[in-house]
């Protein structure tokens, strides 16, 4: 469902993976993409945005509703609605590089 | 975490003292915030959860801009604060990040020793950056107040055995056998590529001693990962299926920690990204790299969470190594396996 392009989404429900980090986000911009909101809602959950060698993580935000990965080009208005809860996912690899 | 107005930053020197410069870093602060949350859970913390933590510095006994560490700070606001300090050893970590940017800009040379000092400076702004998208941000209750069971230590470690060699003033996490048991299984049936999973248990305080531990009841397989023989990236549907298959358990069990493995038998003669030689193999199936100290911090900063390597030595033998939080740092440390009921 489209949801009025000129109406801020409200009460969007955000965890982190674990569940244990939860948040309430309201006056999302509709015209903001998901990539965009997933960058602030990074800091507002504080994960990180980047590894420990400064290489950007990726990130994918899962919409509970849908049972789908948001694509981060998909605007706010377009893919939530108000209440929606989606889940913040890192795409993120063990193993490789340098001993800590 | 709220720096009252304060900028961190790095003084780098050469091994021979010269100066390299003085760099403003980006602190990750959360496994801090994280090890005061543990601090205050012994405690008994009941309230204010949902306070914003502060960061306040600790100068060396040279005086200001140099510091022995810095303090965390919970609640407060009229309400009991509990605090925390920390070493500035806390910085290794924004140092070793400092050092790449440094070799790629070529004021260091890659593989060169170096030296650093944290220091804190006044930020001549002092206002915390806003929100670009000025959202509204709210916590919920149930999501960020910890869940702890209370539970007799004494009882949950009674005739346990222990894995590694503990760390002084760990955070007791006792495993059930049969975790383990399936970990060598999946291991070995991996055999060329590298596997892994998620460990699942309670958080439980001992009200008497005023101390956590961890139980882990189950390892739950990673799905849908990319796995080589150096590498196994757990996807977005990884951790999904992961949290379903966690939730479908129905105990009310938590995502405690993670594990996965190292083929280490496929590595000798044909060590990942390096010579072949079997000394730099025997090093690097002992370790805990840079990636999956990444992934512990972003999926695990809680400091009772730990991350165990199943070292496939050979066809038959898997040996373990552990890691976890120490004073919001990444360490090497032990495991009990067994205990009683908690």
């Amino acid at each position: 469902m489209k949801t009025d392009c000129a109406v801020a989404i409200d009460g969007l429900q955000v965890t982190d993976v674990t569940g244990q980090k939860k948040k309430s986000i309201s006056n999302i911009p509709p015209d903001c993409t998901v990539g965009e909101l997933v960058q602030e809602l990074l800091s507002e959950l504080q994960l990180p945005k980047n590894d420990g060698a400064g290489r950007p993580l990726q990130y994918q935000a899962r919409l509970d509703r849908e049972g789908r990965h948001l694509n981060g080009s998909e605007t706010v208005g377009d893919a939530l609605q108000p209440g929606d809860s989606v889940v913040l996912t890192p795409n993120i690899e063990a193993g490789g590089g340098r001993a800590i | 975490m709220a720096t009252d107005g304060w900028i961190y930053a790095l003084a780098v020197y050469r091994e021979d003292g010269t100066a390299v410069g003085q760099y403003a870093i980006d602190v990750d602060w959360e496994p801090a915030r994280q090890w005061a949350r543990h601090v205050a859970i012994c405690e008994g913390y009941r309230d204010g959860w949902h306070d914003p933590a502060r960061v306040l510095p600790i100068w060396h006994r040279s005086g200001k801009p140099v510091l022995r560490g810095f303090r965390v700070v919970l609640g407060g606001a009229g309400r009991r604060a509990v605090a925390c300090d920390f070493t500035s050893r806390f910085f290794a970590a924004s140092a070793r990040a400092l050092s790449s940017t440094l070799v790629d800009a070529g004021a260091l040379v890659s593989g060169e020793v170096f030296r650093y000092m944290a220091l804190a400076v006044r930020d001549p702004d002092g206002r915390p950056p806003e929100s670009r998208l000025r959202l509204v941000v709210r916590d919920v209750d149930e999501a960020n107040a910890p869940v702890v069971r209370e539970a007799a230590r004494a009882d949950a470690v009674a005739g346990a055995s222990r894995l590694g060699e503990p760390l002084a003033g760990e955070i007791p996490v006792i495993a059930a056998p049969r975790v383990l048991d399936e970990i060598v299984a999946l291991t070995q049936a991996a055999g060329a590529v590298e596997t892994g999973g998620a460990l699942v248990g309670h958080l439980f305080r001992d009200a008497s001693m005023c101390e956590v531990f961890v139980r882990i009841t189950a390892q739950v397989p990673a799905r849908h990962t990319e796995a080589t023989t150096v590498r196994l990236a757990f996807t977005a549907d990884t951790w999904r299926d992961i949290q379903r298959d966690t939730d479908a358990r129905g105990n009310g069990e938590r995502l405690v920690g993670w594990w996965h493995s190292h083929p280490v038998a496929d590595w000798e003669g044909d060590t990942p990204g390096g010579s072949g030689d079997d000394g730099e193999a025997a090093a690097l199936r002992d370790c805990f790299s840079e990636h999956d100290s990444a992934l512990h911090r972003t999926v695990f900063p809680g400091s009772h969470c730990i991350a165990l390597v199943a070292n496939r030595l050979a066809a038959n033998v898997v040996k373990f190594s552990v890691f976890g939080w120490h004073d919001a740092v990444l360490r090497r440390r032990g495991l009990l396996v067994g205990g009683g009921p908690a």
